[in-house]
């Protein structure tokens, strides 16, 4: 039986590279309207969880659904489809492209989903309002390391994901803006009604999240995940 | 000890950058462009070292061929004569008469055994003509000129031994044989036509060498920031400069060896098979090549040589000048301002060059006119590369956000933002094409009369045929005798004028002028007298008439000869309807019947042989040209492959994310592909228009149309090739790219 409020499910989720152990029998869920913080030393296994969730890794063992959907037995066509249409990503740096509008970022994100372009053009303006971006067609390399965030965190909510990944989205902001920033992601699953799963080093960041898994480093010692 | 641990920190460095060579996908472009430039550069030296070196070897094989000319009666061994130049499908060929005086007669070069009275000994090519259309043109061919007798392989020459009954020796010089102290007697059409010393050497290198050499720097340049931080971090290591050098020439090393190597496999081929090229009437044999190996091999190094000298002294100069240059000079005013106007100034000035050529006379000042328009022009080129580059990149990305295209959309955005560096980078490709152009255009100019002589044989074809004559021998009375009655013959000489001075003549029996309806007592001909029939108006045209009219003769209708002592004397033959006589038949039977036969050609026939002969200069400044054009068109391509991988990471999450991987060869090919064939079309476009302004006039430069639609395929293909290599390049990166790598572009 498949909650159709659960956004993500992992159940005793193992990957190993070579004769490392990285993940051991992680599991946890996150629900629509909730968020979850994932911690953990560097080496911990965060970057190898995410790319598990996203279908760019598969696990020796354990499950993934996304939407109800296994992204470990999805094929790469399916699971691309689940990346576009149900997960969005927010990066450390944005990673945006610094030769269009912020508009025209966002936009990219619903075309490649195939959506029309009125339509995409009109997502994009709508979210980049409602995140307080006003000046839409100055290019992005103009705009402050906070203003990049928000345009990164429309593009990644413009096609309306279930579920939405952030990988050390302050890790390159000061102290103010890094608040900003939390406070604009730790709204959106009550505004946008997604799940929220925050990979971060800062424990402020992590602190404001309803739920936090701690991954443990295995160069030191072994020892599981729980939530 | 020093000395020793010199060496091995030496060969330390040179080993650590051999090492770095292979390494990652900006070491694969950099040894793709570094090696295509050496074998531009190495087959430009090459060929302009074979030229010329083959040139000497004409020069000698001319001047043993030579007749070694005697008055001497008692000295002379055979007797020849220069009959002059023929043509056969407007190919020129020397004709000369011989005849053994003694049992042991020097044999002329290449001719193994004396031909039979009434046949003939000819150049490969001549046998070639002759089979294709008339076999026995000069009489039974017995035999064919060895190389050794030919100042060019492809030369066109002809040995006739008269029949005995209408052998003339006075009409031949005696000769003791051929080549002896140099020989004092006539050259053919090998030395006649060869290209000046300068010519050639202004050829390979602004068509190969220079190209090839700013291909290898251009490929030398791939990577540079990489390369300079690597450079610093040696430096703060304590290495020296030449430490760093030899990092480069390890690195740049298998390159440029390939390169060489190529290039001398090339020419290797071409000393063991010999070469080929009908469409540029050359043959270069296998031979001639092997006689120069060593002066080929040392060139060869040489090329490799400077390759190196590009990589570890040249490239690094210029950017430690231009890092000099940003930090001392200032941002000037303006400097950063659009490039519309030098655009703008760019286009008026093509224009200009265009246009106002034809406003004066001056041919001299046309000519400085264009040169001048197309220099200007051509500094103006990166400005209207920008301008256009950047207009295109607007629309594509207008046009891929309405179409819903992101490739497009980002493509058109880059190309937009980076109209600057890319404009430089394709003003390689344009600028070269138009610098090979302007070798094509200036070798291959033509004057006013071949064109006139074109529209003249359009228009008259061979109705009027003209032959100098010697003197009028029974064979040439022989010969007019068995005209046809639809054929009508005329005269023309030169006899002493009004105040002493040589005027032309024309004579003709009585029954010739009649048939053009003149009275038998006509003392003048006048353009405006004659100009009623088709023959009348062939006349004219061949100018054997002027508006102030032409002294007319009537010579006796039994003898229709010219006076025995008629200077420079000519047979005119008309075709009475306009209609063509049979040219090369005429000619034939003139053989049987006169010592050297007859030249029969139209007036204009010479003119048009020459422009022959100047167009295939044309066709060899764009053989060599396409060579050098490639070369850069391959290292400009690759530096744009290089600013897209430059580029790769910011599109890879993208890319990975949605999962599709279509959308980055669109990129790329807007990226790149759109700038390499604009520059390739936007250089061949110019260099066909800006000259049309030189379409009249007594010189016309005449740009090759097979140079255009050569350049542009090129730049064409190269573009989808690079468009491709660029878009598996993205498609592999995003594939590998996962959240939270650092490098992920290693491919």
């Amino acid at each position: 039986m498949v909650d159709s409020a659960l956004a993500l499910d992992v159940e005793d989720l193992s990957v190993a590279l070579g004769d490392r152990q990285i993940l051991t029998c992680v599991g946890f869920s996150v629900c629509a309207g909730e968020s979850l913080a994932i911690v953990g030393r560097s080496g911990s296994g965060k970057s190898t969880l995410l790319n598990c969730i996203l279908g760019l890794m598969r696990p020796d063992s354990g499950q993934i659904r996304v939407g109800g959907t296994d992204m470990v037995a999805a094929s790469s066509r399916v699971a691309a489809r689940l990346r576009r249409e149900q997960i969005g990503m927010v990066f450390q740096s944005g990673e945006l492209l610094h030769e269009l509008s912020p508009v025209e970022n966002v936009m990219v994100s619903a075309m490649l989903a195939g959506r029309r372009t009125a339509e995409a053009r009109a997502a994009a303006v709508e979210l980049l309002h409602d995140l307080g971006i006003e000046s839409m067609e100055r290019s992005v390399s103009q705009f402050s390391g906070g203003e990049r965030q928000r345009v990164a965190v429309a593009r990644a909510l413009v096609n309306r994901p279930s579920l939405l990944l952030a990988d050390e989205p302050t890790g390159s902001l000061d102290p103010g803006t890094r608040d900003m920033v939390s406070d604009l992601l730790f709204d959106l699953p009550a505004q946008f009604g997604c799940a929220l799963a925050v990979v971060t080093h800062d424990p402020a960041v992590a602190s404001r999240a309803d739920q936090r898994l701690d991954l443990p480093d295995h160069r030191s010692a072994d020892g599981s995940a729980g939530s | 000890m020093r000395v020793d641990r010199a060496r091995s920190s030496s060969s330390f460095f040179f080993t650590l950058g051999l090492a770095m060579s292979g390494r990652g996908p900006w070491a694969r472009l950099r040894f793709v462009a570094l090696c295509a430039g050496t074998i531009v550069l190495c087959l430009g030296l090459s060929g302009l070292a074979g030229t010329m070196a083959l040139a000497q070897d004409r020069a000698a094989r001319a001047e043993s061929i030579r007749p070694t000319l005697t008055e001497d009666v008692d000295q002379g061994r055979l007797l020849i004569s220069f009959d002059g130049f023929t043509q056969l499908d407007d190919n020129t060929i020397l004709v000369q008469s011989i005849w053994p005086l003694v049992p042991d007669a020097p044999l002329p070069p290449g001719v193994s055994a004396w031909p039979e009275p009434g046949e003939a000994v000819v150049s490969p090519s001549v046998h070639e003509l002759l089979v294709d259309s008339d076999p026995e043109f000069f009489g039974p061919v017995a035999a064919v000129i060895g190389p050794d007798g030919l100042e060019t392989p492809t030369e066109r020459r002809a040995y006739l031994r008269p029949a005995a009954e209408i052998l003339d020796p006075d009409r031949m010089s005696g000769a003791t044989g051929f080549g002896e102290h140099g020989g004092d007697g006539w050259h053919g059409l090998g030395m006649l036509n060869a290209a000046p010393t300068w010519g050639v050497l202004l050829l390979f290198l602004s068509a190969t060498i220079i190209p090839g050499g700013a291909a290898v720097s251009l490929g030398a340049g791939l990577d540079r920031q990489r390369r300079l931080t690597r450079h610093r971090r040696f430096t703060v290591a304590g290495a020296r400069r030449r430490d760093t050098s030899l990092v480069d020439a390890g690195e740049a090393f298998p390159a440029l060896i390939l390169g060489a190597g190529l290039a001398a496999l090339a020419v290797g081929m071409v000393a063991t098979f010999g070469l080929r090229l009908p469409t540029l009437d050359t043959v270069v044999l296998a031979g001639d090549v092997r006689r120069h190996l060593f002066l080929m091999a040392g060139v060869l190094v040489l090329g490799f040589i400077i390759a190196m000298f590009i990589v570890v002294v040249v490239r690094p100069r210029m950017l430690r000048l231009r890092g000099r240059r940003r930090r001392r000079v200032p941002v000037m005013a303006g400097e950063h301002k659009s490039p519309a106007a030098r655009a703008t100034a760019g286009l008026l000035i093509g224009a200009a060059t265009v246009v106002l050529p034809p406003l004066t006379t001056s041919g001299p000042l046309r000519t400085i006119t264009y040169a001048l328009g197309t220099s200007l022009f051509v500094l103006c080129l990166p400005a209207v590369l920008a301008v256009i580059l950047g207009a295109a990149g607007d629309g594509i990305a207008s046009i891929g956000a309405r179409a819903g295209s992101v490739g497009g959309l980002l493509g058109g955005r880059r190309l937009g933002a980076f109209p600057g560096r890319t404009a430089r980078l394709c003003l390689g490709i344009a600028g070269t094409i138009l610098v090979v152009g302007q070798v094509q255009l200036w070798s291959a100019q033509l004057g006013r009369q071949y064109f006139d002589s074109v529209a003249l044989r359009e228009q008259h074809g061979t109705s009027l045929l003209v032959a100098p004559v010697g003197a009028v021998t029974p064979g040439v009375e022989t010969f007019v005798a068995a005209l046809d009655k639809s054929t009508l013959a005329m005269w023309s000489w030169f006899e002493e004028g009004p105040g002493g001075m040589p005027q032309e003549v024309l004579g003709a029996s009585c029954l010739t002028w009649r048939a053009l309806a003149l009275p038998c007592d006509v003392t003048a001909l006048t353009t405006a007298q004659l100009a009623t029939g088709p023959s009348a108006l062939a006349l004219a045209s061949g100018g054997m008439m002027t508006d102030s009219g032409v002294p007319a003769r009537t010579l006796s209708a039994s003898t229709p000869s010219p006076p025995k002592d008629a200077d420079a004397l000519s047979l005119i033959l008309m075709s009475l309807d306009g209609s063509d006589l049979p040219e090369r038949q005429l000619e034939s039977s003139s053989y049987r019947l006169v010592q050297g036969g007859l030249r029969l050609q139209t007036p204009w026939q010479s003119w048009i042989s020459a422009g022959v002969t100047t167009k295939l200069a044309g066709s060899w400044a764009v053989a060599w040209g396409m060579l050098g054009v490639v070369g850069m068109l391959i290292a400009t391509a690759l530096s744009l492959v290089g600013d897209v991988i430059s580029s790769a990471r910011d599109v890879a999450p993208l890319a990975a994310l949605s999962g599709r991987w279509r959308w980055l060869t669109v990129l790329s090919l807007w990226r790149l592909g759109l700038p390499i064939t604009l520059a390739a079309a936007l250089g061949a476009v110019s260099y066909y228009i800006l000259p049309s302004g030189l379409q009249s006039g007594e010189n016309v430069m005449v740009a090759s149309p097979t140079f255009v639609v050569a350049c542009v395929a090129a730049g064409a293909a190269i573009a989808v090739l690079m468009t491709v290599v660029a878009g598996q390049f993205l498609s592999i990166t995003a594939r590998r790219w996962r959240p939270g790598d650092s490098d992920y572009t290693t491919v």
